[in-house]
């Protein structure tokens, strides 16, 4: 089934908030649409979303790879140039531990950044649509609307009392989610 | 949070896009002066270059000198950063939101101030790098890992990284606000930063789990590069240097002069930027009340210093001190260190009203870093100037002109880059400010309408 | 996790404590309750304690008889024990002061759990008292006190009785406002000799205002007092008694491994106060959640503190450091050692680090218990070697000093001690209400539950003092 995008602004979070219960009659629910603002709102704010990332995966795996590095170089670099330095023994773990827990966490961090940046999906340059004045406060809301229910989302977004409504000029050609209730694995 | 009120979005995007908008006159005074004290700082550096060490003071057995007690220093200053994003982040201090960014761009600024002045202090620098690059792989000579100095670059280099991409993560919303609001090569410039940040919630949720993480490695990360600074010192045989309590003294040493330069730079703000209704007296009052504390546990950590390096009553150790307490100009710096550094601010932040005192705070975070400038100075040059037994061994180390320029060159370089960076980033978080704003909330009890906070968990 | 219940999903339980819903009658009839009440489990522990106690009291007299009372080594045990208290129960109440200073707001339910340690502050004073006169006098040895006069005795007995008699008055100015509550409320017009102690006190504007700015100055002078002592103990109970021991870290490693213990014990009593106690409405996972964060960050604090303790000497490379550390971590006490950094370092680190156990309740637990018993392997680890060496005039170690390993009555000592910590706090619980009834009350008027937009959340009020 095609989707297209379509965004509501709203000036406040009020008319927002209207605008996401007016589509929920309309039969989108929140896993089909997402609310862009300037900063994060309380969460539930718009209903509960239940997005899932694996962001706390990144630096632990990051932790190993740079543990990992970290043991090689200064374990290697000791046992290959094998010569004693004031008094000490020739593989000698107390300074293997501070570089080795240096390059673990350099590692952490530098894939805990790589993580963020791959869990929001960017880098991303082209978007289909996007309205600049989100960053100056208004609230978006962007839904991924099956191409049969767009006018009915579009109604419901200026019943709400929506500032603007604009949508995408093509369509994706993804398969659209089914109702979190009557996905497989759901609990019941 | 009594203090704040709530204003218009687009009030609060002028007013914290102001730098980035306009130079005000006191910033184009801060570029001159600043610039020319850079200036003087690159002629000396190109003068010791050119005419050698010599020039300097250094003379054995006192081969370091201002040079790396400013190295000392700067890294402490960069300790403020962590503090106060990272763990009032963790604890989730609502008062640290004006602050941080600003805090982690001073860390960022003084630790490549800190890590130019090993390299200037070599005197012949360019030999660094080709030491370095390429290494002699070839003949297996490989860096000695046992050595505090390759321990050091290896810290300060992930702290470095871990600053500037702890900076970039969070300044990225605030990058698409700039993109959205700015044409010619700033657009560009913004655009390719932002990477196409569009506020949605997912990524709001990964923004703010990553602030999370990131403060908890950089937490960790954070203790471990002023020990490791202290280790360059304690590893070595030389009195008063060899003993374990320096780790965590650094440590708290630099979180007290970097919470202070912070104040310092949070009262720079207001005056430079007109933050007035950002950076508020409360915020003061806050810091006020963590410094008391910190400053208490840094005094507790120098009484263990002094205590018990005569503790175990070793001759070398007991006549370093004796120097120390009894010599000038040690015993001018000793004063300086009490007395700026504890015995006159402490007690004056220990009165709310005088906590909340702009020019006061202002006044005693200055005097606390010349209290730690001067304990640097303090720790580390007493300790080689009686380096070796014999008495035609010791040195007086005196700092020259050159040396004195190159120091008073990173007070200025410090700022400058901070005030470059305002030019082209905001330097107070203006999506942190606007979050602060929507989580605001008040509980009314009794006739008192009291401040609150939406807690999530 | 979140179920689904017709497609709408239903947020998983607040992790916010019960009581928080309470009225301030409920409160009070809830804390009166649990004052009054005590079930047979209450009194069968108390028994045994009491037994364990006076087996403790045996022992110690015993061991004084049959070894002499002279012999320096054969205090050790009681040294562990002084040590043990010290580093655990009479920390507990710094938890309280650290929460009342960050203005914290779990912290309600936990500030009397913390304060309560305080009531077995009489054992530690009397095992200092016993030990004192094993400690010799500063001559011919290293020391910190510099020729003062009476050095170390007089000195080290101010610190430590001061700190125990700094501990109960905390423990009675905070307890005031629900004494009173406890005097009000009874209905035969009896009262006990503490509640009488509260008489005067009506809950007025200004007397509230005292009563807070008592508290928050005892509990800063508690927790000063506390570094101090612990540094005064490790200086003259340990460092002087190991020839040429050098490290100007080991005092500050011992107060911050005191206030890891002291956080431990804080735990282990809500998450009996849970269970047991009655309280499980007040001790929910917010305040696991937040003492098991702090847990974490002593217990990496412990390690690190231990690190720089050992790397110096071992970049030193003399001989008498290598033997420092021979004898106090590779060598000597190597399994006590290991016990030590694995149940407060590794184990906080591992178990800990994951939020999920973080965030129960079972978890801290545990972690917490591991914390107790490596606390009390490292302090079998100090003041063993310290107690061990025979002439301690010598200026440096030559020779590793034999290891002294603890008999029957050596344990006996010990558990006789800690029984006696817990039967006065149990005592204790029988005349101050746990958790403190106008904490709480004070709490439910700063937190309110509110809808905002399309969901329930919960706020927090952050008044400015």
């Amino acid at each position: 089934m095609a989707l297209r995008d379509v965004l509501g602004l709203y000036s406040d979070i009020d008319s927002a908030v209207a605008g996401v219960d007016k589509l929920a009659e309309v039969g989108i629910h929140r896993e089909d649409f997402e609310v862009l603002s300037n900063a994060p709102y309380p969460e539930g704010a718009f209903g509960h979303d239940h997005t899932t990332s694996r962001i706390g995966l990144w630096p632990v795996v990051g932790a190993c790879c740079g543990f990992a590095v970290g043991l090689l170089i200064t374990g290697g670099t000791q046992i290959v140039y094998p010569m004693v330095t004031d008094g000490k023994p020739l593989f000698s773990i107390p300074p293997m531990v501070v570089i080795m827990y240096e390059g673990t966490m350099l590692a952490a961090v530098i894939f805990t950044v790589l993580g963020a940046i791959f869990e929001s999906r960017l880098p991303r340059f082209t978007r289909e649509i996007y309205d600049t004045r989100i960053t100056d406060g208004y609230i978006g809301v962007l839904v991924h609307s099956p191409e049969d229910r767009v006018d009915s989302a579009v109604a419901a977004m200026r019943a709400a009392g929506a500032e603007d409504v604009r949508m995408a000029d093509k369509t994706t050609e993804k398969v659209a989610q089914p109702a979190r209730a009557n996905r497989k694995g759901a609990r019941a | 949070m009594q203090e704040r009120r709530n204003l218009p979005q687009m009030e609060v995007i002028q007013e914290l896009l102001l730098p980035v908008t306009r130079t005000t006159m006191w910033m184009w005074i801060g570029f001159i002066v600043l610039g020319t004290i850079l200036a003087a700082f690159g002629f000396a550096v190109a003068w010791m270059f050119y005419w050698g060490i010599g020039v300097t003071g250094l003379n054995r057995p006192g081969m370091w000198g201002f040079m790396i007690v400013d190295f000392v220093f700067w890294i402490g200053i960069s300790h403020a950063g962590v503090m106060i994003s990272a763990i009032l982040r963790l604890t989730q201090a609502e008062w640290r939101r004006p602050v941080t960014r600003a805090a982690e761009v001073m860390t960022m600024f003084s630790l490549m101030t800190a890590m130019t002045l090993p390299f200037i202090h070599t005197g012949r620098p360019w030999r660094t790098a080709y030491w370095v690059f390429p290494y002699d792989f070839w003949r297996g000579i490989f860096p000695d890992v046992r050595s505090a100095l390759v321990m050091d670059p290896s810290a300060v280099f992930t702290y470095l990284t871990g600053t500037i991409l702890f900076i970039y993560i969070t300044t990225v919303p605030d990058i698409a606000m700039l993109r959205d609001r700015s044409t010619g090569w700033r657009k560009g410039l913004y655009r390719v930063l932002a990477l196409g940040w569009q506020n949605g919630e997912r990524q709001w949720m990964i923004q703010t789990a990553t602030g999370f993480l990131l403060a908890a490695l950089m937490l960790s990360i954070f203790v471990s590069v002023h020990s490791i600074v202290s280790w360059d010192f304690s590893f070595s045989l030389d009195p008063v240097w060899h003993t374990s309590v320096w780790a965590p003294y650094f440590v708290i040493g630099a979180v007290h002069s970097g919470v202070s330069a912070a104040v310092t730079l949070m009262v720079l703000m207001r005056w430079m930027f007109g933050f007035d209704k950002y950076i508020r007296e409360e915020h003061f009052d806050a810091i006020g009340r963590l410094l008391v504390v910190v400053a208490t546990a840094w005094l507790f950590f120098f009484m263990l210093d002094v205590f018990f390096a005569l503790f175990n009553q070793d001759p070398r150790e007991t006549a370093v001190m004796k120097m120390r307490f009894e010599q000038w100009p040690y015993t001018l710096l000793l004063v300086l260190i009490f007395v700026f550094g504890y015995f006159i601010p402490v007690p004056l932040w220990m009165f709310r009203k005088f906590r909340r005192n702009i020019k006061l705070m202002f006044w005693t975070s200055i005097m606390v870093n010349i209290g730690m400038w001067s304990e640097r100075y303090w720790l580390v040059i007493p300790g080689l100037e009686r380096k070796y037994e014999w008495t035609f061994d010791w040195n007086f180390y005196r700092p020259g002109i050159v040396e004195i320029t190159i120091i008073a060159g990173t007070f200025a370089l410090v700022p400058f880059l901070f005030m470059c960076f305002s030019k082209i980033f905001p330097p107070v978080s203006v999506w942190e400010d606007k979050e602060g704003q929507y989580f605001l909330q008040e509980i009314k009890v009794g006739k008192a309408s009291v401040p609150a906070i939406v807690r999530e968990f | 996790m979140a179920t689904v219940t017709d497609g709408h999903h239903v947020p998983e339980p607040s992790p916010m404590t019960k009581a928080w819903e309470y009225t301030p009658g409920q409160l009070v009839r809830d804390g009166l309750q649990r004052l009054r009440v005590k079930g047979q489990w209450y009194r069968i522990s108390l028994i045994i304690l009491a037994i364990l106690t006076v087996i403790g009291i045996i022992a110690l007299i015993v061991q004084a008889i049959a070894s002499g009372w002279g012999d320096r080594e054969n205090w050790g045990y009681v040294a562990v024990a002084f040590g043990y208290i010290m580093s655990t129960v009479a920390a507990a109440p710094c938890v309280c002061v650290a929460g009342r200073l960050t203005r914290s707001h779990w912290r309600r339910p936990i500030d009397r759990i913390s304060e309560i340690w305080a009531a077995a502050m009489i054992v530690p004073a009397v095992l200092f008292l016993l030990l004192m006169w094993t400690v010799p006098g500063t001559h011919g040895r290293p020391t910190i006190w510099f020729g003062w006069w009476a050095a170390p005795y007089l000195w080290d007995a101010i610190l430590v009785l001061g700190l125990a008699f700094t501990g109960y008055a905390l423990l009675y100015i905070s307890s005031i406002p629900d004494l009173a509550i406890a005097r009000a409320q009874v209905e035969d017009g009896s009262a006990n000799w503490l509640t009488r102690k509260a008489e005067g006190f009506f809950g007025t504007q200004s007397q509230w205002r005292v009563i807070e700015r008592a508290v928050a100055y005892l509990g800063a002078f508690y927790v000063i007092m506390y570094i101090g002592t612990m540094t005064v103990i490790a200086a003259d109970f340990i460092m002087s008694l190991i020839p040429g021991y050098k490290s100007a870290i080991f005092p500050a490693y011992f107060a911050i491994s005191g206030f890891g213990g002291g956080v431990a014990v804080v735990v282990v009593t809500a998450s009996f106060m849970r269970w047991w106690g009655g309280a499980d409405d007040y001790l929910g996972r917010e305040q696991f959640f937040a003492l098991a964060k702090i847990q974490l960050a002593l217990g990496l604090l412990f390690a690190y503190f231990i690190w720089t303790d050992f790397v110096i000497p071992w970049y030193g490379r003399m001989p008498w450091e290598i033997l420092q550390i021979r004898l106090l971590y590779f060598h000597s006490y190597l399994w006590y050692f290991v016990v030590a950094f694995a149940l407060c370092f590794i184990s906080p680190l591992v178990l800990l680090m994951w939020t999920k156990l973080r965030r129960g309740r079972v978890g801290p637990f545990i972690v917490s218990s591991g914390v107790l018993i490596g606390l009390l392997a490292d302090r079998i680890r100090l003041f063993s070697a310290a107690f061990s060496p025979k002439d301690i005039t010598e200026d440096r170690l030559h020779a590793l000093p034999p290891v002294f390993s603890p008999g029957v009555l050596d344990w006996l000592i010990v558990i006789g001690a800690v029984a006696a910590c817990v039967a006065l706090v149990m005592l204790a619980m029988r005349v101050i209400p746990v958790p403190s009834i106008w904490e709480m009350t004070e709490g439910t008027r700063l937190r309110a539950k509110r809808r905002y937009h399309n969901v329930e959340v919960i706020v927090i009020g952050k008044p400015d003092y």
